[in-house]
């Protein structure tokens, strides 16, 4: 199966030539199509830098990082945007949400920057925020939801565009155990039932074993 | 773009006080230049109109006119002084309602003028041809226009034939045409002909009460236009020719029109007739130093609308730097969901067009509002006259500088879009300059 992420000799550091903190160095992996990846790691271990790496947010200083077929280390910065437009759903630990806009508004807002007209735009945010559960909290503002259901429109906007790709960072970080469990199954079904791929950053070994292959990072390389 | 333009506007609303902010300011801006604009362009315009190398041509320096009189055995010690060319004795009879007895011209009646006659001995010699009035025997001319003294002297009046004024010989022409703009202190004048007419004038001197009041018959032969830059207005001149044998015996010349020979002679002759006590009026330098007064003032005004605009710029582009600054972590997530920075930028431009159109269309209502208000005061004289008077204002110029010509109205809506775009585009580039993607990255 061709691989839909492909990783090879990334190497990373942050600061200056006389003061650097490596944060990656040679991590090599693939992600094929559909799998549900965990990277672990501790807490300043790079596993974010990694996902920040594949969302195009910044660029390696060394290394390839190959997504669908294409080589986002050579994009610039509005191929990247594009990139993430068209393949990525990304999912915050802290949601991220736009403050003052409903849950429809912030789930059609990638369908916005996309060009989709308003009407196809609200169907097919309706459609997914049933899918989340949440078609009575539509028109609220993101403030009268509780921490869940924000991260379920965070969800629904990762996937109104209908990317092959989900990038969680630690989605359950700013919730309760149970309703951390309520997102986490929502994950899985995304996985399993519609077909995304899933990466997922977590430091939580519970979390990282609902998914069929784990990396875990420890001091900036893979083990 | 209408989708754009909505989300735009949803924006303003959300951050309505600083937006309502902005949008005063830039309303404030737009009425304030809107009235110092018009008032630079039309006055500007106005000395455009001048030609000042015409009186440059004709250096005229007049000695004698209102009540200063020259004794006509003066004339011959004038004319020796180095450097003048030639003199012209004139007569100037200043008043504001002679009555014409002319019962053919019925009803026509206190039009205020002056009267001047030249003196025909001299007066072929002095214009050369330069003037294309008939200089013949009984020469002279009527000059009638909005009359005051205040506002004009005898030396503009002077001034105002040229060799560029056409005689126009136009026996249809009727004096109601000049009535509303020439005349607006007679209301009593109805449409008559004067070309060709003959007209009986009684005259008096209002500065010398030992002049006999005159009986004269005057035929004229023509009309004479002449646009009186700085006021707007126009002078209408009426040569005429004596009929009656009276002239010669009731008419004693006591002014002069002065020519020199070059311009380089003025100052040494004016100095000369200064020493004699004849107090000689330059012409040219006393427009030319009123123009470059007025000039200098205009200039203030542009550098003061300079100083508006840097500060509008300054402070407006600050407000939309601190927007944009309190908007950073949602334009960062807008960037992740794949927006470009075209779409941010051009999100943000909307907001600042947006702004600067609101601030146009208050500003020009506010600005069509004061005239209309201002205009209404001063037509039904809810402004006591008296006022005019004692601020030396003309009330007629007054409204013609409310009159707004649409340019200016063009001019200042580029502006404004310019000053919407600016200030919204230069701050969001500027942003996209820092590492905002930071905020939604952790690690």
């Amino acid at each position: 199966m061709q691989p839909i992420i492909s990783v090879s000799s990334l190497f990373h550091y942050f600061g200056n030539d006389k003061e650097k903190t490596i944060v990656l160095e040679n991590v090599d992996f693939e992600v094929n199509e559909g799998e549900f990846i965990a990277i672990q790691g501790r807490s300043g271990s790079g596993k974010s830098t990694l996902l920040n790496l594949l969302g195009g947010f910044m660029k390696p200083i060394q290394g390839n990082i190959r997504v669908n077929n294409l080589d986002i280390t050579e994009l610039n910065e509005n191929q990247l945007s594009k990139y993430r437009r068209n393949n990525i759903g990304f999912i915050f630990q802290s949601y991220h949400l736009f403050p003052n806009m409903s849950a429809l508004d912030n789930v059609e807002e990638p369908l916005f920057i996309a060009g989709v007209k308003k009407k196809e735009r609200s169907e097919r945010a309706l459609k997914i925020l049933e899918k989340v559960g949440l078609s009575d909290r539509v028109n609220h503002l993101t403030h009268q939801l509780s921490g869940g259901q924000q991260q379920r429109v965070a969800i629904a906007r990762a996937l109104v565009t209908d990317p092959k790709i989900i990038l969680a960072d630690e989605p359950t970080g700013n919730l309760d155990a149970n309703t951390g469990d309520d997102i986490l199954d929502l994950i899985c079904h995304i996985n399993r039932d519609l077909g995304k791929t899933v990466v997922l950053v977590t430091h939580d070994n519970k979390v990282a074993a609902l998914a069929n292959k784990k990396v875990e990072i420890k001091e900036g390389a893979l083990s | 773009m209408l989708s754009y333009l909505v989300r735009s506007f949803k924006q303003l609303n959300r951050y309505r006080l600083r937006s309502l902010t902005t949008i005063i300011g830039l309303t404030t801006m737009v009425v304030v230049i809107t009235f110092l604009l018009n008032f630079t362009i039309q006055m500007d315009s106005l000395f455009q109109q001048t030609n000042l190398d015409f009186f440059k041509k004709y250096q005229y320096l007049s000695i004698g006119s209102y009540g200063n009189y020259v004794p006509q055995s003066s004339f011959a010690e004038i004319e020796s002084i180095d450097g003048v060319e030639s003199i012209l004795p004139v007569t100037q009879r200043i008043t504001m309602y002679p009555w014409i007895n002319n019962e053919s011209i019925e009803g026509y009646h206190v039009l205020p003028f002056f009267i001047k006659y030249y003196d025909p001995d001299y007066a072929k010699d002095f214009f050369k041809g330069d003037l294309m009035v008939d200089v013949s025997e009984g020469t002279g001319v009527i000059i009638s226009s909005d009359f005051r003294k205040n506002m004009m002297t005898a030396e503009q009046y002077e001034n105002s034939f040229g060799g560029d004024q056409e005689l126009k010989i136009n026996s249809d022409r009727l004096v109601s045409d000049y009535q509303k703009r020439d005349f607006p202190m007679s209301e009593e004048i109805v449409e008559v002909p004067l070309v060709g007419k003959e007209l009986r004038l009684e005259i008096d001197d209002e500065y010398d009460d030992s002049v006999k009041k005159e009986i004269v018959s005057l035929e004229i032969i023509g009309e004479i236009k002449s646009e009186y830059i700085y006021l707007n207005k126009t002078t209408v001149f009426f040569p005429f020719k004596v009929k009656t044998d009276q002239r010669k015996q009731a008419i004693k010349y006591d002014g002069l029109l002065l020519k020199t020979k070059s311009l380089a002679d003025v100052p040494r002759v004016v100095e000369e007739l200064d020493s004699k006590g004849y107090d000689p009026i330059n012409s040219l330098k006393y427009l030319e130093d009123y123009f470059n007064r007025q000039k200098i003032f205009l200039y203030n005004i542009l550098i003061v609308m300079g100083i508006i605009l840097l500060l509008a710029i300054f402070s407006f582009s600050n407000t939309m730097q601190s927007i944009i600054q309190e908007r950073r972590a949602e334009i960062a997530l807008k960037k992740a969901l794949g927006a470009t920075s075209g779409q941010i930028v051009l999100g943000i431009v909307l907001e600042g067009l947006l702004i600067a159109i609101i601030s146009l269309i208050v500003g020009f209502l506010l600005v069509i509002g004061l005239i209309k208000g201002i205009s209404l005061m001063v037509s039904t004289d809810f402004i006591n006259p008296a006022y005019y008077e004692a601020f030396k204002l003309d009330k007629e110029s007054t409204l013609f500088l409310l009159s707004i010509p649409y340019s200016i109205y063009g001019y200042i809506s580029l502006a404004t879009l310019f000053l919407g775009f600016s200030i919204s585009y230069i701050p969001a580039r500027r942003f996209f300059q820092q590492n905002y993607l930071t905020l939604i990255r952790r690690d």
